[in-house]
This record gives structure tokens, C-alpha cells and sequence, in this order.
């Protein structure tokens, strides 16, 4: 170990003041170099001398660095951060001496690890980008683009320069920008309303589910207006740009003809806009408005409907006529049908006839004569299906048809049958035909099933009134000529009383009234006159008495009461009358035996006041259930159903209605020059008395 | 104090508790961007500090020319330099760090290796 040399005080103090001055020049450089009173520092390195400059060209570039807006930094191949801008410190919220120095890897979420050893791995020509995620201080995650560059540093070979941009916000906007997409998908897949959006050449670039289902195929690609094809309600096509033209682009009503059906769609037009307000294209909303359309259109036809009826109901009050009820009921019909011909037909129940009661737009007449059809008669065919089930019947196509033919004749191309029905009952039948083809629809066929059901029930509201008034005439008749009956009889009584018992009282009188001679001769033959007086007047009151009601039919039965009044009767008016009966011992029930004794008596009355002949027969028989009657002549004969509707037959009437009351039956045969036939049949009815109106 | 460099102290104060027989140590480099001696020193002490002071240490690099004011009243004249803060005593140490020995010597460090 060397020996130190020993110096002295002086040399001590000598070194001391050297050091002194020494420290004051270096504390005077380091203030003026603190101060900055320096603008370049003099560094020795390995022999040379290096010139730094404070404030140099590269702090342009540092500057730039240090406050552009990505976040820059410096790494070892290890991942050891040597340098950070505040940018990047921010994105990680964390002060900027905390991050220099620290790993990379502190700082990257770890499923993004393997993402930054990819790009740091990467050849040098590669482009080395890459997203990534960063975890902050607060936790937050913090979405980045890193790009990587290798750097060759002094001493550090293998770093690398990062530069690494903040997606947060692009990431936000993009997250919008896909929930506007959504939204908007959301919307076109979830609305009711077809929507459909074009570009500004009209063609559809999206469309709603519903727009698809309503074309039926993808409309994606196609011009609007070939896919729909919609119609406005003036007939016009429907063409997008000119409603993009015009101002009115709001609910236009239009109609697209589809598979069958029509549909209607209510069009609302809008345009799609660019943030620099240039036109893109339109977007079109299509409301479905078939329902509502349609339901207005049933409402519309029931209106109509009833209208129709009020009309049809004034037309029935107002006429009592069948055949004006008829006229007017298919006047109706052929309106709300649109139809070209019709008939209407009523059955004849006597005749078992069809015969048309209103008739419009036959071309040749001949065609509706033969329309009369028998209800037996086979070829009336189809006509009278409809009796046979009481159903309306529609041929929309009659030339496909068996049968038919009158109609065809006529041109008739689809008919419809609908029938006259009154409470079940089968009255008649409305047809309608249309010479071009058509189809029926069920709104009509229930309207015409209606305007028939009001007319059969006009028809047979009709015929009671009209039955009803027959019957009041015939009962005014009845009553007329029993009151004259009566009179005739008083008449004849009064006659009979006055000039057979009054002159045979009076020459009674007068021979009682002569003085009295004297002589039993004169006695005798007075009292012998007036006893032969007595005894005449006698068979004169029997008579009398007799013809007003014979006491034999009480008293005898029905036989000899007859027996009595037919010779009673050949004596009186010289009519040889040829009585057979058959099985008439014993009695009958008393109305039953004045019935037939008062119309053998009236019908005999007729045959010598009308008949003119000498001869009559009368038959009467009997069985367990009925007496029969028959009176025949050869003699003038008449019209029954003449006689009987003018009500001058109110011997005929009176017959018919002492029948009736017994519910027996009435028949009369006869026609001018004929002969006259009478059978009368009367139930014998045991216990209770069976009632039967005549029909 | 700002709230943050409260809780700073309070963490080391709490791990000083927890191992006490380690020393605790509370580094801090100031440097001047990305100037080859800046770079070179931070390589170093981190290595340094990895391989002697692993899980007992703190180090903020401080970049003087984005964070100037953090250099107030630290008598920084050059840069890169080097400040032990904690355990006493306060020593700095200038240049790159390049020579390990005198930095472990320097940071009390040479008995532990």
C-alpha cells in the first residue's frame, strides 16, 4: 500500500481554495444550465465530442408525437414499455409514469395476448395491424387499431414503434349504425303493412314479410310497378313516380287484382331522403283494406237489401192484386239480379198446372205459353226439383245442362230458380235467367229468397182474403134467401091460410050463417055441407102443416116421410118421379134425416122449376157409415160453378151448406143440356160426430 | 398529497407490514423521450430491479419533456437520472445504468447479491 504524502497546511488550504473556485464554476454552470441560460450541451463520447442541442429540429417531431390524437409507444422485444405519449395514457386512464417502464402486457386483455405476439412476430414487410382490446385502470376495456413498426435503436436492436387508435367510438357508432340496421330489419319483418323501399329508378331494394306474402314471390330487384300492379280507384294505373311527383302521396286508394280475389290496399308514399337531402328512393306502405272494404260493400248490399224489401213490402200493401204483386216482385228481381228474363209462376192446385203470373224480357212469346207446365208432366223436370225439395236451384251454366231447353230457346246462359214458398208450403216459383254468363252470389240468392218468401206469403195471405170474401158473399146470400124463404113461406101460408082455409071458413060461415029454415032436410044438408067444408079444411091444414115440416119424418122415419113427399110432390106438379132406395129400415139420426128430406125436397123443387122434363129419379141407400143420395134429371141442365159463384143458386148454396154442417159431401154434375146430377153422401157417424169442412 | 399518491403510500406502507424483513423500494427514473441513454437506463433498471428486487419495488419512468413539472424541486440536471426514494438514504444516480455494480452498490444492494 503506498505511503500518502503528507502535505502541509498551506498546500491544504491552497487545494481548498482551488476546490472552492472549482465548485463555484461547476454550481454556476449548473444553474446557467438549469436556468437554461444554455442552448446546446458538449458531451465527450468515446474521444469525440457530441453537440446536443436543447431545443433542436426534432422537437418538431416530438411535439407531434406527443400531442397527436392515437396513442404511441416504444417496446423491447420483451413487451418493456420505454416510451408512452399522454394519448395512450389516457386511454388506459392512468398517470403516464406508471406506464413507462411497466410491460405491454399489463395493459392488454388476455384474449387479445396472442394478437400482439402475432403482429410483434411478424417479417418485416408485413403489414402488422391489428385489433385489439386494452384493460384501464378503472377496468373499462378499451377497443384499439394497433399498428406495429420494427425500430432499430441504439443498444436496443429489436424494439418496435406501436401506434394504436381508439376504436371506442367507432365501435359505438358502428354498434349504431348495426341497432338502426336491426331496427329497421325488425320493422320491415314485424309490420303488419307491406312496406317496401325503392331506389330512386322505382326498383324494390327491401321488403317487408308482408310485402312478400302479398306478391307471392321475391319482389326483390324488380321495378314497383311490375310486381304490384295496382289500379286507383279511377282505373288508372298506379305508377310511383308520378305519385313521387305529385303532393298527394298519402292513403291512395287502390286495388290489385289477385288469384280470385281483388284486394284492397291503401298506398302511402314518402321519400327516402340522404343526409345531404338528395332523393334516394321512396319507401311505400300497402294497407291490407280488403276487410273493410268488403265489410262497407255487405253493409252497402244490406242497405240496398232492405231498401229493396221496403220497396217490395210497399208494393204489397199497396196491391191487392196478385198478378200487379207479381209484375212488381219480378221487376225487382230482374234489377237486383241483373238479369235479362223472368217469369214468375203460381201452381194451380185443381189443374196441377204451373201458370206464369208475371213475365218480362221473353224474346218470342211462344217460349212463355209453353211454359205452362203440369206438375206430372216429366219433362218439367228441373223446374220441379224445387218443389220436391223447396231449395233454390242455380245452373250458372245451362248449356252444360239436361233439360232446360225453353230457357235455352231463349238465350239463357245461367238461370237461378228460387221458390214461392208461404210457411213451407210450395206456392209457385221465381226464375231468372241472364243471357251472357254469370255467377250468383249468396248475397243475391238470400235476397231473392226473400223477395220469394214475401210474395208467398202475399200470395197466400191473398188467397185467404179472397176465400174469405167468397165465403162472406155466400153467407149474405144464405142469409138473404132464408129471409126470403121465410117470406115465401109466410107468403104462401098467408095465401093458403086466405084463400084455402079462409074461403072454406068463410063458405062455412055462410052456410052456418044462413037463417035457419025449418025442415031436418035443410038441417041435414047444411050440416053435411058444412062437415064436407070441415073435412076439407081439415086435409088443407094437414097439408099445410106438412109441407112446413112433416110430422111423418118425426113421427114415421125418413122412408115414409119421402114415400108421402114424392107422390105428395107427382100430384102437385106432374112429375113421375122414380124412387128406388136400398136399405132404409129403421131410423137415422134426426139431422141427418131432415138434411136429406130438405135437399130431396129442394133438388125436386129445382128439377120442376128448371129442369123441364116429366121424369126424375132419386136413389137412396145406406151403409154402417153413410147415406147416400143421388137425384137425377134429362133435363136442362146449367153451370154449376156459375150458378154457385153468382149466388143467384141460393137453393144450390143452401144445399151445399146443410151438407157441410153434417160434414158430408155435395156433388153436382151438370151442364147445359146435359141433365142434372146430385149426390150427396152423409156420414152415419156413431157416438161422435165426425166434423169435415168441404173443401 | 393528491388522493392517489395517498393511497400509494398507504399500499407500500401495508406491504412493508406484510414482509417486513424486505426492504421496500420506491424508484424513480426521469428521462428525456426516447433518447438512446433514456432508453439504455430504463432496459437496465428494469432488468435490475426483475432480477434483485423482484415483487418488492416501485418504479415510475418519468418523460421530461411531456411531464416537465414533475421535475420541480427534484435538482434534475441531466438525464437520464436515477432517485431512490425509499428505504433512506435519498441517492441519485446519473447516466444510463449501464455499470450494475455501481448501481447495486449505490441502491445498498451489493451484500443481498
Amino acid at each position: 500500500m503506498p505511503k500518502k504524502p503528507v502535505r502541509t497546511q498551506k498546500q491544504l488550504l491552497t487545494e481548498n481554495e482551488d476546490l472552492r473556485g472549482r465548485l463555484a464554476e461547476a454550481e454556476e454552470t449548473l444553474r446557467a444550465i438549469r436556468s437554461g441560460e444554455v442552448d446546446a450541451l458538449i458531451v465527450s463520447d468515446a474521444g469525440s465530442e457530441q453537440v446536443f442541442r436543447l431545443k433542436g429540429a426534432d422537437r418538431v417531431y416530438r411535439m407531434l408525437i406527443e400531442d397527436m390524437n392515437e396513442g404511441a409507444l416504444t417496446l423491447t422485444a420483451e413487451g418493456l414499455i420505454l416510451y408512452a405519449n399522454r394519448r395512450f395514457a389516457e386511454m388506459l386512464t392512468t398517470p403516464l409514469e406508471k406506464i413507462i417502464g411497466s410491460t405491454i402486457h399489463t395493459w392488454i386483455v388476455p384474449d387479445s395476448h396472442w394478437i400482439l405476439q402475432a403482429l410483434l412476430r411478424k417479417g418485416g414487410d408485413q403489414k402488422r395491424r391489428g385489433e385489439l382490446a386494452l384493460t384501464a385502470s378503472d377496468g373499462t376495456q378499451v377497443p384499439i387499431y394497433l399498428s406495429v413498426n420494427r425500430l432499430s435503436m441504439e443498444g436496443l436492436p429489436n424494439s418496435f414503434c406501436l401506434v394504436a387508435t381508439n376504436l371506442t367510438e367507432q365501435k359505438k357508432r358502428n354498434e349504431a349504425i348495426v341497432a338502426a340496421e336491426t331496427l329497421a330489419r325488425l320493422i320491415l319483418e314485424q309490420a303488419a303493412e307491406a312496406i317496401v323501399v325503392c331506389d330512386e329508378t322505382g326498383r324494390i331494394i327491401r321488403a317487408s314479410r308482408a310485402a312478400h306474402a302479398l306478391c307471392g314471390e321475391s319482389p326483390l330487384g324488380q321495378a314497383f310497378e311490375r310486381v304490384f300492379r295496382l289500379q286507383r280507384t279511377d282505373g288508372a294505373a298506379f305508377s310511383l313516380a308520378e305519385t313521387m311527383n305529385s303532393g298527394d302521396r298519402q292513403r291512395i286508394e287502390t286495388r290489385l287484382e289477385g288469384d280470385g280475389q281483388a284486394l284492397y290496399l291503401l298506398v302511402s308514399v314518402g321519400s327516402l331522403v340522404g343526409t345531404r337531402n338528395e332523393t334516394l328512393g321512396s319507401v311505400i306502405t300497402l294497407t291490407d283494406i280488403t276487410a273493410n272494404k268488403l265489410a262497407e260493400d255487405g253493409l252497402r248490399a244490406k242497405n240496398r237489401e232492405l231498401q229493396i224489401l221496403h220497396e217490395i213490402g210497399q208494393a204489397i200493401l199497396a196491391s191487392g192484386n196478385i198478378q200487379h204483386m207479381a209484375a212488381s216482385i219480378l221487376e225487382k228481381a230482374l234489377a237486383v239480379s241483373l238479369c235479362d228474363l223472368g217469369v214468375i209462376r203460381l201452381l194451380d192446385r185443381t189443374s196441377r198446372t204451373l201458370d206464369p203470373v208475371a213475365s218480362h224480357g221473353y224474346l218470342n212469346p211462344k217460349n212463355l205459353r209453353r211454359h205452362r207446365k203440369h206438375l206430372d208432366d216429366r219433362t218439367t223436370g228441373r223446374l220441379l226439383r224445387i218443389f220436391a225439395r223447396k231449395e233454390t236451384v242455380v245452373s250458372e251454366r245451362v248449356q252444360d245442362e239436361p233439360g232446360l231447353r225453353i230457357f235455352r230457346r231463349e238465350g239463357v246462359q245461367s238461370l237461378i230458380l228460387i221458390p214461392v214458398l208461404a210457411e213451407h208450403d210450395m206456392l209457385g216459383a221465381l226464375q231468372l235467367g241472364s243471357r251472357t254468363p254469370r255467377k250468383f252470389d249468396p248475397h243475391l240468392i238470400n235476397l231473392l229468397e226473400t223477395l220469394g218468401n214475401n210474395f208467398g206469403i202475399a200470395v197466400q195471405k191473398n188467397r185467404l182474403l179472397e176465400e174469405t170474401l167468397a165465403s162472406q158473399a155466400q153467407l149474405r146470400a144464405l142469409s138473404r134467401r132464408l129471409v126470403k124463404t121465410q117470406e115465401t113461406e109466410r107468403h104462401h101460408l098467408a095465401r093458403e091460410l086466405h084463400d084455402e082455409i079462409g074461403s072454406l071458413l068463410t063458405g062455412l060461415k055462410l052456410t052456418l050463417g044462413v037463417p035457419a029454415g025449418s025442415g031436418t032436410d035443410r038441417i041435414d044438408a047444411r050440416t053435411a055441407a058444412a062437415h064436407a067444408i070441415i073435412e076439407e079444411a081439415l086435409v088443407k091444414t094437414r097439408s099445410l102443416s106438412h109441407s112446413l115440416r112433416p110430422p111423418m119424418l118425426d113421427d114415421l122415419g125418413l122412408l115414409p116421410a119421402l114415400s108421402w113427399h114424392v107422390k105428395e110432390f107427382t100430384g102437385r106438379t106432374n112429375v113421375q118421379v122414380n124412387f128406388q132406395h136400398h136399405d132404409l129400415q129403421g131410423r137415422f139420426p134426426a139431422e141427418v134425416e131432415i138434411t136429406a128430406y130438405r135437399i130431396i125436397q129442394e133438388a125436386l123443387t129445382n128439377i120442376a122449376r128448371h129442369a123441364l122434363v116429366h121424369e126424375a129419379t132419386v136413389r137412396l141407400w145406406a151403409d154402417q157409415s153413410a147415406l147416400g143420395i143421388e137425384l137425377s134429371d134429362r133435363g136442362a141442365g146449367f153451370d154449376p160453378t156459375a150458378t154457385l159463384a153468382n149466388t143467384s143458386g141460393v137453393g144450390l148454396l143452401g144445399m151445399r151448406e146443410r151438407v157441410a154442417s153434417l160434414g158430408g159431401s155435395l156433388t153436382i154434375t151438370s151442364a147445359p143440356g146435359t141433365g142434372t146430377s146430385v149426390t150427396v153422401e152423409l156420414p152415419l157417424a156413431t157416438g161422435e160426430k165426425t166434423v169435415r169442412s168441404e173443401q | 398529497m393528491t388522493k392517489k399518491k395517498l393511497r400509494d403510500a398507504t399500499q407500500a406502507f401495508k406491504r412493508s407490514l406484510v414482509s417486513p424483513l424486505e426492504k421496500h423500494f420506491v424508484l424513480r427514473l426521469y428521462i428525456t423521450g426516447t433518447t438512446p441513454q433514456s432508453v439504455r437506463a430504463i432496459a437496465n433498471i428494469k432488468k435490475l430491479c426483475e432480477e434483485h428486487l423482484k415483487g418488492h419495488y416501485e418504479l415510475e419512468v418519468i418523460d421530461l419533456y411531456q411531464q416537465p413539472q414533475l421535475a420541480q424541486g427534484e435538482q434534475i440536471i441531466a438525464t437520464p437520472t436515477l432517485i431512490k426514494l425509499l428505504p433512506p438514504p435519498l441517492l441519485r444516480i446519473i447516466g444510463d445504468l449501464s455499470n450494475t455494480e455501481c448501481v447495486l452498490a449505490g441502491l445498498d444492494l451489493r451484500q443481498k447479491a
